[in-house]
């Protein structure tokens, strides 16, 4: 998947640089409201969606270490086109994650065609892999930083 | 005299689960390299058209996210190397959770 590619999924309005839930579920929920706010998915379909991605956190904590998670849904029902929503939460959240440290920035992955899941979870790992870019991320203030940086960072690694 | 470096333990492996190296398969490995003292990689040994990385591109066995990050998709032959004491454990131990398909079913 192309810089480009995976930009389009994640688009600005998608973007939170300041979480304030609480716990796991709350913050789900924050990102799936982004969804609802942008018109991206119906009001209606935010309660499938957030039990979409519980079920998939229930099987085993998408806290992959370094204070990230990648809660998503493989195959929604739910988003005509895959979405990322990105978080960012100063204080970190107990995510249950593998290292037991708190997560501080979240990227919600809800994929149409769970062909696109794997190299966007890909694509995040890289820029999550990289300690100075991640914290440069938890940096930006709006989320159109967020946005720019994200766009910026994946198109500046990789080879396409 | 200092002590000969000794040949890593190369093991070629495929992945076999049809949704790929995804974060699941990813933590499974890292917390299972972990087990060993061994310097544990996976290198890409090929990788389709399009790809976002290289072939030869190398991920800390140990850590989840280098994992991830290679967006290994099923079919894609991965080369793990080992170096280090319990290294032919270590090797013997990721590839059977290769082969295995991760205990994953319907993955």
């Amino acid at each position: 998947m192309s810089a480009t590619e995976i930009s389009q999924h994640c688009r600005a309005e998608h973007c939170l640089p300041a979480l304030t839930g609480e716990t796991k579920q709350e913050v789900i929920s924050e990102l799936i409201e982004s969804l609802v706010a942008s018109g991206a998915i119906d009001e209606e379909q935010a309660p499938e969606l957030f039990g979409e991605i519980l079920a998939r956190e229930e099987e085993a904590t998408t806290g992959i270490g370094k204070g990230i998670a990648m809660p998503h849904a493989r195959r929604s029902e739910v988003v005509g086109e895959t979405q990322i929503v990105v978080g960012l939460h100063a204080e970190g959240i107990d995510f249950e994650a593998t290292d037991g440290a708190p997560v501080h920035v979240v990227f919600l992955i809800a994929a149409a065609d769970p062909e696109e899941y794997l190299p966007i979870a890909a694509r995040i790992a890289q820029i999550a892999r990289d300690d100075v870019e991640m914290k440069a991320l938890q940096r930006q203030t709006t989320a159109k930083r967020i946005h720019k940086f994200l766009a910026e960072s994946w198109s500046s690694c990789g080879a396409s | 005299m200092s002590e000969a470096a000794t040949d890593p333990i190369i093991r070629r492996v495929e992945v076999r689960n049809r949704a790929g190296l995804h974060a699941r398969p990813a933590t499974m490995l890292s917390l299972k390299a972990k087990e060993y003292d061994a310097e544990v990689e996976l290198v890409l040994v090929e990788v389709p058209d399009n790809h976002h990385l290289e072939a030869g591109t190398r991920a800390d066995a140990k850590n989840s996210i280098e994992l991830i990050s290679l967006g290994a998709p099923f079919g894609t032959a991965l080369d793990i190397e080992a170096s280090g004491a319990d290294a032919q454990g270590a090797v013997q131990a990721l590839a059977e959770l290769f082969e295995t398909c991760f205990g994953l079913e319907d993955d």
